[in-house]
This record gives C-alpha cells, sequence and structure tokens, in this order.
C-alpha cells in the first residue's frame, strides 16, 4: 500500500515551480466557452422584468401584450401577485425570445402594479437601545442567523421554546436542516415551537442586536490599562460585480431531463437545487460549465432568475433558453459584501502589551441581516466585551464575498490597533510584534513574516510618526495589516484512469474559477504519474463526473489536489502490482518517474511508461481517490501580512498607493505561478474596494445610485503600484500540507491603505472606500480640533 | 442593454444629410457614436431616425488656416490628441483630448460629435472655451460661426438649431502662451470630475493675459473670468490668490461620488495649479 | 426597416439582413458565432468587447453593426494569422496576463493597437495605452508584464526579418 504523503523536495518534478497555465492557449485565442458563450442553433435569449422598488408588494401583473408579440416564446412569472418584494431588481417575470431586443420589447410591454411600502436602506449606526427588548417569534431569517452564527444550540432550543416561531415548520425544512447539520436537539424544539402566524405581518425592528460576547474580565483590563484608544472604523457594502454576469442556459432534451449550462463556483452542487425548485429528480439535472468570469463568492446557486430561465425553456418546449443578467442587475442583486461598523475601545499597557478590547459593531447583509465579523481580529486579546448588531434593509442579499467577513473584521481591529500604536507613540510594526504571542497557533509564521515584509516594504526608511512634516501637499505613509483564514481542502472526488495504451485520464466534477485548477490538478497527477502534464486528459465541470465541493472559502486547492494524489498514488498501486513480476520486482520497490515505472534501487531496471500499462490487459485501470481520506496531505490556517505605502494629495483628498507589499504562507505550493498571482491580484483587489468600492443606496428611493460601471468603479491599470508578493515556502510550511489561497491575501489591503494613510496625513478617515470627499472631512475635522 | 428600434440612413455627402436632417423633426445625428449610442441603450433618448455621418468623406481635417486651426467636425479624438500641427501651434485642445475616454473611445469619438452632445463634464467645452475657439453649424441656410462663449447654453444643450450639423472648429493658434489642461478623471466613467483649460501669454514672471475654461464644475463648462481679471498684468504670485475664485458665482453639480461643495474647491486647486504649470510650460 | 450588411471578420465576408438597432458585439457572436469577444459592462467602460475596426481597437458594445457595413474586423478568433498564436497571444500565455480569461480578448485586442503605434511603450504608456480595459479577477501586474514581453518579441521578430531580408 502507498503511504499517502506529498513527494520530498528533491523527488518533486513539477509540484512547487511555476507551471504555465494549461488553459492559455484557449483563453488567449477566445475559444475558451464560458456559459454565456452556449450559442446552439435556436438558442432563445431571456430577458427579466425586475421590481423597481426595494420594499413594495406585487399586486397585479398583465403580460397580454408581451405575450402577444411576435417572436416571444414563453412567458414565465417569476413571483406572483400579492409577494412582498424586498430589494430593488427583484425578479418579478421573465421572458424568451427568438432574439434580445425582443426580448427587451417585451419586457417594456408587460405592466406590473405594486403596492409600495415603507424601505430602510441605511446601514448607519444603530440608534441607542434599538434591537433591545423582547424579541417576537422567530422568522425563518432569525433561525438562519442563529444556526449561520454559530449561536450555541442550547440557546436556539430556549427561543424557539420561549419565542416560538412566525412560519410553518415543514418536513421539507427539517430535512433541509438536518443535510446542513443542524442537530436534532434544535430540529426537535424546532418541530415542537409554538406557530404564531400573526407576528409574521407585524413590523419589526430593523435592528437585531445579538447576544454580547465576554471573555476574561473586561473591566479589569481597562482599568489595569495604561493607553486607552477608541475610534469608530468600518466597510460599507460594495459588489462582487463579475465581469461575466451571472446566469445560465436551460433546455430540456426529454420532459423530465434538464440540462444547464451555468455561470457557478459549484457545478456538483446545481443538480439539488435545480431539482428542489423544479420537481425532478437530481439525478436528471446536468450542469456543464467549461468556464467561468469570476464569481468571487457570489455564484453558487441557480438563482430565482435560473429556475426561471429553466421553467421558461420548458414552456418553450425545451428549447434551450439562455439569460445573462444585464450589468445593472448584476450589481443590484446577484452579488453583495455585507457592511460592517463598529466603535471600538481597546487598551495596552504602557510597554504596549495589549489587555483589552471592547466592540459595539454593526452591519447589514440585506433583507436577513448579517454574520458578525470576528472581532477583534487575529489577536485573541485577554479581555473582551463585543456585541454585533445586524441592519436588516431593503439592500439586495449579501452573498459570500472574498473571505466573507474577515476584510471588514481587519479594517477594523487592524485600524483600531493602528491608532492605538500611535497613541502609544509606537511604531506599529513593533506594536504588532510586541503582541503576536497573541494570535495562536500562527504566532510563528507571523514572527517570521512581519519582519519580511517591513523589509520587503522598505518600512525602516519609509515610516515616521503620524504625519508626514514634509513641505508640500503630498504626503506620504505606510500602513499594515494582518490576517488568518482556514482553508482546508473540500470534498473532492478524481476518477483516475489508466489505459491499456498508456493514456491517462482525469474526471472530476470540480470547475476552474480561473484560479489554476485544471494545471494544479495536472501537476499533481503528472509529478505522482511521473509523465507529462500533456500526457494527461482532465475532464472536469460536468456533473457526469464525480462530484465536487463548490469553489468558495480557499477550499479548492485542498481538496482537489489531495484527491488526485490519492488517485495517483493508489493507481500506482495497482499498477506497479502488474508490472511487478515482469521487472522480477516487488510492487513496494517500483517508482513512476520520468516516463517510466523502474526499480527504485536501480533505476535501470525500467519499462517505458507504454509498456507499464500494455500489463494491464484489455481493461483499463480505474480508481477514485478522495479527500477527505488517508494520510495528512492537506491542512488549514494560514497568517499572512499585508503593507501599504502610499501618497495622498491633501488639497485634492486623491489617495495613490505606491507600493503594496503581501507576505503570505498556504502550506505547500503547487503552482507558483498561479499561488503568486492569487497574491497579486488580491492586492489589486484590495487596493480597489479601499479607494473606490462602494453600493450606493439613495435613502429616499431605495434605490442603487451605481448600477453600472460608470459610477461603480473597480481599480484599473492606472491605479496599480509595484506590488511584492513573497510566499512562505520553507519546508516548515510545506510539510503542513495544502491550503487554499484565494481568500487570504485579500483581507489585509483595506486595513494596510487605510493605516498608510492615517500615517500620512496624521488622521484617521473611518471608513472605506477612502474616497477623496472623505480624506479631506478628516483633514477638516483635524483642523478644527487642532485649532 | 439594447436601444429602440429606429431608422437608419447613412448620407454619403453633407448636402445629403443636411438634406435628411431638415426632413424630420425626429432625427438625430450619429458621429462616432459614443455619446449617443449608451443614452440610446440606457433609453434616455429614443430617435425614430439615425442619419450616420461615419460615411462622409473630407469631414476628419485638421489644417493650418493661417491665423487659426480649422478641425474637421469628424476629426477624432485620437487624431486631435496626436495632431503635430495642433501640438505645435495650439496645443491645448490636444491636451484635452488626448485626456477623453481611453483608446478605444478616442478612435471613435469625434469631436464635433461630443460638443454637439455638451456633457457637463466632458473634456473639450474647458479647451474650446479658453480658447476662444468659433465652431461652425452648416445647414440649408447655410454656414453660422458660433464663438465658444455662445455656444454652450446648459447642461446637454448648446445653440446649435435642429437643422444645423457642426462642420467646423476652428482654434486659435496660441504661439508665444502656455497652455494646460488639467484634468480630475472621475474614477470610474473617466469624465471630468473638474478639468481646467488655461491659456497664460506672459513675459516671465508677469501674467499679460490669461483664459481659463473649467468643466465638470458646473451645468454647462464657463470661463473663469473673475480668476482672469485678477490675474491680468499681475505677477505669477498672484495666481494662488487669485484660483480662489475659480468658481465664484457657479452653482457647482454634486453626485455621489463628488458634492458640489468638493467642485468647487477642485476647481480652486486645479485652477491654480493649472495657471502654475501653463506659466513654468511657457518658460520653457 | 433591416439593412443589408456585409462585415469582413478575420478575413471572411459575412453578409446579414439587420435591425439598425443591433451592436456589432452582437452581430459578432449571435450572427457571426465567434464568442470569444465578451460583453461585461454593456456601456464602454470595461473593454472586454474591444475588436479590431479597420485596424484600430474599438468597444463593439458601442458600434452598431450597420456602422460596420463595408469595414474589416478582427476578433480575438482571428488575431493569429495561422494555427500559432500572435506574439501577444504567446506572452499573455506565459506571463500568466490571465486568470479567468474573461477580459483577455478585449485585453489583448487593445494591446495590439498600442503596440501598433508604439512598439516599446514605458510600463506607464502600457497603463494608460489599455486603462480603459478592465479586470476583476485582477492580474494588471501580469498584464503589463505580457504587453511588455509581446513587446519584446514582436521587435524582436522584426528585427529578424529585417535581416532575413537583406
Amino acid at each position: 500500500m502507498a503511504e499517502y504523503k506529498w513527494p520530498a523536495p528533491a523527488e518533486r518534478t513539477l509540484i512547487g515551480k511555476r507551471i504555465s497555465r494549461v488553459d492559455g492557449a484557449v483563453k488567449v485565442s477566445g475559444h475558451a466557452k464560458y456559459s454565456y458563450d452556449y450559442n446552439p442553433k435556436g438558442l432563445l435569449f431571456g430577458k427579466v422584468l425586475r421590481c423597481p422598488h426595494a420594499h413594495a408588494r406585487v399586486t397585479s401583473i398583465d403580460t397580454s401584450a408581451a405575450e402577444k408579440m411576435a417572436g416571444i416564446k414563453a412567458v414565465q412569472i417569476v413571483q406572483k401577485p400579492g409577494t412582498e418584494v424586498l430589494w430593488q431588481g427583484d425578479d418579478i417575470v421573465a421572458v424568451a425570445a427568438v432574439d434580445e431586443p425582443t426580448a427587451e420589447d417585451a419586457i417594456r410591454a408587460i405592466q406590473v402594479k405594486y403596492e409600495v411600502l415603507p424601505h430602510n436602506v441605511s446601514d448607519a449606526e444603530p440608534p441607542a437601545g434599538a434591537g433591545e427588548g423582547p424579541a417576537g417569534p422567530m422568522t425563518e431569517d432569525d433561525l438562519e442567523n442563529a444556526l449561520g452564527n454559530q449561536v450555541p444550540d442550547a440557546q436556539v432550543i430556549s427561543d424557539l421554546q420561549k419565542r416560538g416561531v412566525t412560519f410553518q415548520v415543514t418536513d421539507d425544512m427539517t430535512k433541509e436542516l438536518k443535510g446542513y447539520g443542524v442537530s436534532d436537539a434544535v430540529i426537535n424544539a424546532l418541530k415542537a415551537a409554538a406557530y404564531h402566524p400573526e407576528a409574521a405581518s407585524q413590523p419589526r425592528s430593523p435592528y437585531q442586536k445579538m447576544a454580547a460576547q465576554t471573555q476574561g474580565d473586561p473591566d479589569k483590563g481597562f482599568a489595569s490599562a495604561e493607553v486607552t484608544s477608541e475610534g469608530v472604523y468600518g466597510a460599507p457594502v460594495i459588489t462582487h460585480c463579475c465581469l461575466e454576469t451571472h446566469g445560465s442556459a436551460a433546455e430540456w432534451p426529454s420532459s423530465d431531463h434538464l440540462l444547464v449550462h451555468c455561470s457557478t463556483q459549484g457545478v456538483s452542487g446545481l443538480p439539488d437545487q435545480y431539482a428542489q425548485a423544479l420537481k425532478i429528480p437530481a439525478g436528471n439535472v446536468r450542469a456543464h460549465q467549461d468556464h467561468i468570469g469570476g464569481g468571487f463568492g457570489s455564484k453558487f446557486s441557480p438563482d430565482r432568475w435560473g429556475i426561471a430561465t429553466a421553467q421558461l425553456s420548458k414552456s418553450a418546449g425545451g428549447k434551450p433558453v439562455k439569460y445573462m443578467l444585464e450589468r445593472d442587475s448584476e450589481l443590484m442583486t446577484a452579488g453583495a459584501r455585507p457592511s460592517a461598523y463598529a466603535r471600538v475601545k481597546v487598551a495596552a499597557k504602557g510597554d504596549g502589551t495589549l489587555v483589552a478590547w471592547q466592540s459595539d459593531s454593526w452591519g447589514t447583509g440585506g433583507p436577513a441581516g448579517a454574520g458578525s465579523p470576528p472581532l477583534p481580529y487575529v489577536f485573541e486579546i485577554p479581555n473582551q466585551r463585543k456585541q454585533h448588531t445586524a441592519v436588516r434593509t431593503n439592500q439586495g442579499p449579501a452573498r459570500a464575498w472574498r473571505a466573507p467577513n474577515h476584510p471588514q473584521a481587519a479594517v477594523i481591529t487592524m485600524c483600531a490597533l493602528d491608532d492605538l500604536a500611535h497613541k502609544l507613540n509606537m511604531d506599529p510594526v513593533e506594536f504588532f510584534a510586541k503582541n503576536l504571542d497573541m494570535t495562536g497557533p500562527r504566532a510563528p509564521i507571523y514572527k517570521e513574516e512581519l519582519p519580511l515584509a517591513a523589509e520587503l516594504m522598505g518600512w525602516k526608511q519609509k515610516w515616521h510618526p503620524r504625519g508626514d512634516k514634509s513641505e508640500g501637499p503630498i504626503k506620504r505613509g505606510v500602513g499594515l495589516s494582518m490576517h488568518t483564514w482556514g482553508g482546508r481542502g473540500h470534498a473532492s472526488n478524481c476518477l483516475l484512469s489508466i489505459h491499456p495504451d498508456g493514456s491517462v485520464d482525469i474526471k472530476m466534477g470540480s470547475q476552474d474559477l480561473g484560479t489554476g485548477t485544471r494545471t494544479a490538478i495536472l501537476i499533481v497527477a503528472a509529478d505522482s504519474l511521473g509523465i507529462p502534464m500533456n500526457a494527461i486528459t482532465l475532464n472536469i465541470g460536468d456533473t457526469m463526473y464525480p462530484p465536487d465541493g463548490g469553489s468558495g472559502g480557499s477550499t479548492t486547492i485542498g481538496g482537489v489536489s489531495s484527491s488526485t494524489r490519492r488517485a495517483a498514488l493508489m493507481a500506482l498501486d495497482q499498477l506497479f502490482a502488474k508490472v511487478a513480476p515482469a521487472l522480477k520486482a516487488q510492487p513496494a520497490d517500483l517508482e513512476a518517474r520520468d516516463g517510466t515505472v523502474r526499480v527504485k534501487s536501480e533505476p535501470s531496471r525500467s519499462l517505458s511508461w507504454k509498456q507499464a500499462c500494455a500489463k494491464l490487459g484489455a481493461m483499463p485501470l480505474s480508481v477514485t481517490g478522495k479527500n477527505p481520506g488517508p494520510g495528512n496531505l492537506i491542512n488549514s490556517g494560514v497568517g499572512g501580512v499585508g503593507m501599504a505605502d502610499v501618497s495622498v494629495d491633501t488639497e485634492t483628498g486623491i489617495v495613490k498607493v505606491n507600493k503594496m507589499v503581501a507576505v503570505q504562507d498556504c502550506g505547500l505550493v503547487i503552482n507558483l505561478k498561479t499561488a503568486e498571482s492569487q497574491c497579486y491580484g488580491a492586492l489589486i483587489m484590495g487596493i480597489s474596494y479601499a479607494l473606490y468600492e462602494e453600493k450606493v443606496l439613495d435613502p429616499v428611493t431605495g434605490r442603487m445610485l451605481n448600477p453600472n460601471m460608470e459610477f461603480y468603479r473597480l481599480a484599473g491599470l492606472r491605479d496599480i503600484p509595484e506590488l511584492m508578493v513573497h510566499m512562505m515556502t520553507d519546508p516548515l510550511n510545506e510539510n503542513r500540507g495544502v491550503i487554499g489561497l484565494g481568500e487570504p491575501p485579500v483581507i489585509s489591503p483595506g486595513a494596510a491603505i487605510s493605516n498608510a494613510v492615517a500615517n500620512a496625513i496624521g488622521v484617521r478617515v473611518p471608513f472605506l472606500p477612502l474616497t477623496p470627499d472623505r480624506v479631506l472631512a478628516a483633514l477638516e475635522q483635524q483642523q478644527k480640533a487642532g485649532a | 442593454m439594447i436601444p429602440a428600434s429606429f431608422d437608419y440612413e447613412s448620407p454619403k455627402t453633407l448636402n445629403e444629410a443636411i438634406t435628411l436632417l431638415a426632413s424630420r423633426e425626429d432625427a438625430k445625428l450619429l458621429a462616432g457614436g459614443h455619446s449617443l449610442l449608451p443614452a440610446m441603450k440606457l433609453r434616455l433618448a429614443s430617435p425614430a431616425l439615425l442619419i450616420d455621418l461615419g460615411r462622409i468623406g473630407g469631414l476628419d481635417y485638421i489644417r493650418d488656416s493661417g491665423e487659426t486651426i480649422s478641425i474637421g467636425a469628424l476629426a477624432t479624438h485620437a487624431a486631435v490628441a496626436a495632431s503635430r500641427l495642433l501640438l505645435a501651434s495650439s496645443p491645448l485642445l490636444a491636451q484635452a483630448a488626448c485626456n477623453i475616454g481611453d483608446i478605444q473611445v478616442r478612435n471613435r469619438g469625434t469631436i464635433g460629435g461630443s460638443l454637439a452632445q455638451a456633457h457637463p463634464s466632458a473634456d473639450y467645452p474647458a479647451a474650446i472655451l479658453a480658447l476662444d475657439a468659433n465652431i461652425v453649424a452648416t445647414s440649408q441656410s447655410g454656414e453660422r460661426v458660433i464663438p465658444a462663449h455662445s455656444f454652450f447654453t446648459g447642461m446637454f444643450t448648446t445653440a446649435l438649431r435642429p437643422d444645423e450639423i457642426i462642420t467646423e472648429i476652428r482654434v486659435p493658434k496660441t504661439a508665444g502662451s502656455g497652455t494646460v489642461y488639467k484634468k480630475f478623471h472621475h474614477p470610474a466613467s473617466g469624465y471630468a470630475v473638474v478639468g481646467v483649460a488655461a491659456v497664460v501669454r506672459g513675459a516671465t514672471g508677469k501674467i499679460d493675459d490669461v483664459a481659463i475654461g473649467i468643466t465638470g464644475v458646473a451645468e454647462v463648462a464657463y470661463r473663469a473670468t473673475a480668476v482672469e481679471d485678477a490675474l491680468r498684468g499681475k505677477p505669477a504670485s498672484a495666481i494662488a490668490e487669485a484660483a480662489k475664485h475659480a468658481a465664484d458665482k457657479v452653482e457647482a453639480l454634486g453626485d455621489n461620488y463628488a458634492s458640489g461643495d468638493y467642485r468647487r474647491h477642485l476647481a480652486q486647486v486645479y485652477t491654480r495649479r493649472a495657471l502654475q504649470e501653463a506659466l513654468s510650460s511657457k518658460r520653457k | 426597416m433591416k439593412k443589408n450588411v456585409r462585415i469582413v471578420i478575420n478575413g471572411a465576408e459575412h453578409r446579414a439582413e439587420v435591425e439598425p438597432r443591433l451592436l456589432l458585439v452582437h452581430f459578432l457572436r449571435e450572427v457571426a458565432g465567434l464568442t470569444g469577444t465578451h460583453i461585461g459592462c454593456e456601456t464602454s467602460l470595461c473593454g472586454a468587447c474591444t475588436v479590431l475596426l479597420d485596424g484600430m481597437a474599438v468597444k463593439s458594445c458601442t458600434v452598431l453593426a450597420v456602422q460596420a457595413d463595408g469595414r474589416s474586423i478582427t476578433t480575438i478568433e482571428g488575431l493569429a494569422a495561422s494555427e500559432n498564436l500572435h506574439p501577444i497571444q504567446e506572452a499573455f500565455w506565459e506571463e500568466h496576463g490571465l486568470q479567468c480569461g474573461y477580459c483577455t480578448p478585449g485585453m489583448i485586442l487593445c494591446a495590439h493597437d498600442l503596440l501598433q503605434q508604439n512598439a516599446s511603450p514605458s510600463e506607464q504608456e502600457i497603463r494608460d495605452g489599455i486603462g480603459g480595459n478592465l479586470c476583476r479577477c485582477t492580474g494588471y501586474q501580469h498584464i503589463v508584464n505580457a504587453v511588455k514581453a509581446a513587446s519584446r518579441k514582436m521587435n524582436q521578430r522584426q528585427r529578424a526579418a529585417a535581416r532575413a531580408a537583406d
């Protein structure tokens, strides 16, 4: 039996090297097919009529004029009269037509009447006392929040018993909850909970105050402190703004079989979601995706519009219907990172040792409120008191955005700590270093990373106490932040076949988000089998292949690399058993290297890969490597440090980033080229949300004011400074196994840039994005305070 | 996003275009299309007839006409930005042109189309005003020369009559003057949050004459006459104080990116910087 | 009122009767079946739909198909003269100038326009030159490297061709 471990450094031929992506040629030549590019003959085009109001009840829908239009093949009401719509842009009616202009004309011919209801789109600080007092019966949102935020079972049960629920508890619901791993005790309490349907329609406070959490003795902690800093910090709702919008093409090869080409981060997870909505067996749903134009956490579900697309196709006799969101719908409805803000009080001893933390945080994730950011971030300050209030708003619902809740937590924590360092008259690098023992198991890595990042940044030469005292309006400063993430590989199944002719193929239900998943799988397989990458045929992105986890939370690389490694080692075991007699050796004495199968101790005793495979006889050898599985191939928990160097024009408020540094560990790197690329990309995305991005809603109308790329800004080529990325690839890190990398490096840039701006101009700009008017407002306040 | 249906004509000559335009009230002219097509896709404009000027030959020249340089209305932003003639004798317009959008937009967009649209944050109007350029409009009744100062009448409105087509822009040569276009690009749209075009004539350290056009701040681009008046005949040291009047008596526009007050403030800063730069560029 | 158009795309003539409101990008994708040209923002701000119109980079979401009547278009599928990749395409691959790849066709065609006008652009000229193309993933660092590498490749090949001609 093979021992399931990674090859030793000297034996790696591909793993850890800089390898060009295998799908490069199709992508640079325009031949890569995105779901949006699915273009079969007879394709119909979908469009969706969306609600213009932030909160309304649909009172009537008249589609008769649209239905009579030439070229209209199907009309589907998505939300019936009587439905309460909770955000602008929600789907009301979908149509399918022979071409897009006709579909657009039809949408405009549909008459929908609404009863407009009062809305709240503001995520401003909750008024004192908001969300307190006796809570009414729990809504589905309340329950989802409690479960989603890991509220202890005992508390959920007690809430259910005391408060009851506003919704009917169905078998489907309890089955689904069980599927998510909710305990029987909670499910039983839910079944037994008193049903208060009347409470569902009662007005509810938009504020959901979570239980306060206390650790140590915060009062004593603050009393013992020598220096205390207070401030307010935060980051607004931003959007995912995938360049390929959400959407899919759906068709029915037969009346109960659905085929979808969907832009998704989780191919294997789609059938069940379609099946539930369309009442067909999940096994009858086939989902396929070759390439995806960005997801960033927002593309895990078919969504309302995807289900409607499938329904339109059904009504149109099963013909393929494609519907991709328009840019405005994409920005309004298809992805929002929750906001998070906090009033923070943090204190230290005179030598900089952190002693106490207190935070009152709030934020919105749309109608269902939002999870709370992990505060204080990275540093386990001994004495803490923290409380979070989720604000329900009529904004589009939140979706996971690269490192959910962490960038917000970093902004709140790292900016508060930076302000405290300033009060302590300490260089933030020294101050952070002083407290690294509070960072838990990743402390050793931070201790290596922090000085390294400082060196790459030229911190010693650049740092100065707050406020650049040089002449002229341009002020320069540096700032830093630290972050952490899990990144353990998800469930994965790698079906690997070796054929008697020597060819090898792999089938996996995984998907490549552009991060280089295809390349990583082939690197692992080729390195393990001792054959070139191009000798292996890789098939991914289809539910015909063994299921694989969704690509979110930096879980893909750990999943696919470990399942592939296991599959390759299992396959070699079987192959060696067949080949050993011919080489007059024991299977355990063989190895696959350089396109041969050979005796380890005597490499000249060998068969070529092809000759070896011929020993398989008539049947191919086929194995499925799994994750989780035997051997410690993956791990979780990484640490990283981000630093920024900025210039601020104090006359205009414009912030220019001069340089960014990312120092990151992620265990064993499979492909250094794509790993570094993740970090570079994350730094740039960080600059984008630090300086530009914000979903702006009009408090009066409840509508989004920038649902387009004319006013919703993504960083461009001209905004990007010198970037330095350093991966911690020493053996100690590599021995931990493979850990995901998509999320971590995007966490720190916002806080690091905010701290650099504070260092440059001498005053904190409390909220991201650091727009010119906010910078000038902070400077003005500073002047007033000084005068 | 798809525009509403419309009819389309692509006349080969200016006369044909003028005749077509006069025959239909619901027609719009299409040049590069980079202002009109986005508006049509958003259904902010739904003309029944589009008259595409793109096939009319000979309207994209940039030539020396003695005292002035004449620019055909269909000259693209890219052509204006790269014109050796303009760069040598009247660079301000080229300086403004190279700040418009990006390569792709500059390859398509035309000076005539941009001026006719009169976007409050477009770049050309500031330069056209500071240069005291003339705009030639042609209709069935002949040519009419409209001075820049009376051309822009409001947000998206000009002195053009419905039957007129811009055919030429005439800009004076500015040899002996320093010219600068300074712009704060809107980080997303690329339009001017504030754009200041300055023409400064003067000997070392002294300003003989000055013209300043400002775009992006108000509903319509304007001349900063208060700054100009405060600087004529004054030493360069007067710039800082004078520039504070860059948005005097101006009702500033505000949006979710930049408030009216912020735009007024920017107008002052950019006016000061533009003047200082223009003066020093002149000295070189 | 539909119009007949004749557009040469990647050297091949395409004739069709189209509504005047049909955008060039839709003509390319749906009439000519060339899906390498993508729509991103729909409002000529992201550059994903960039193609070459008579050799010049334009955003095909803001050009009507009727405006391209009689003209010649190069899309990403037609950039390389042969089976091989164009040097810019090679450079984007080798330098990892792409992740999801959705913006890549537009990036490459815009870089082509830039390199036609300026064979050896500086880093700043590259950033300005293709500044109208957005990448969300975001690979700007490697995109700049790719354009630099493409410039070197193209200049080298030109010199080699010139030597061969001597």
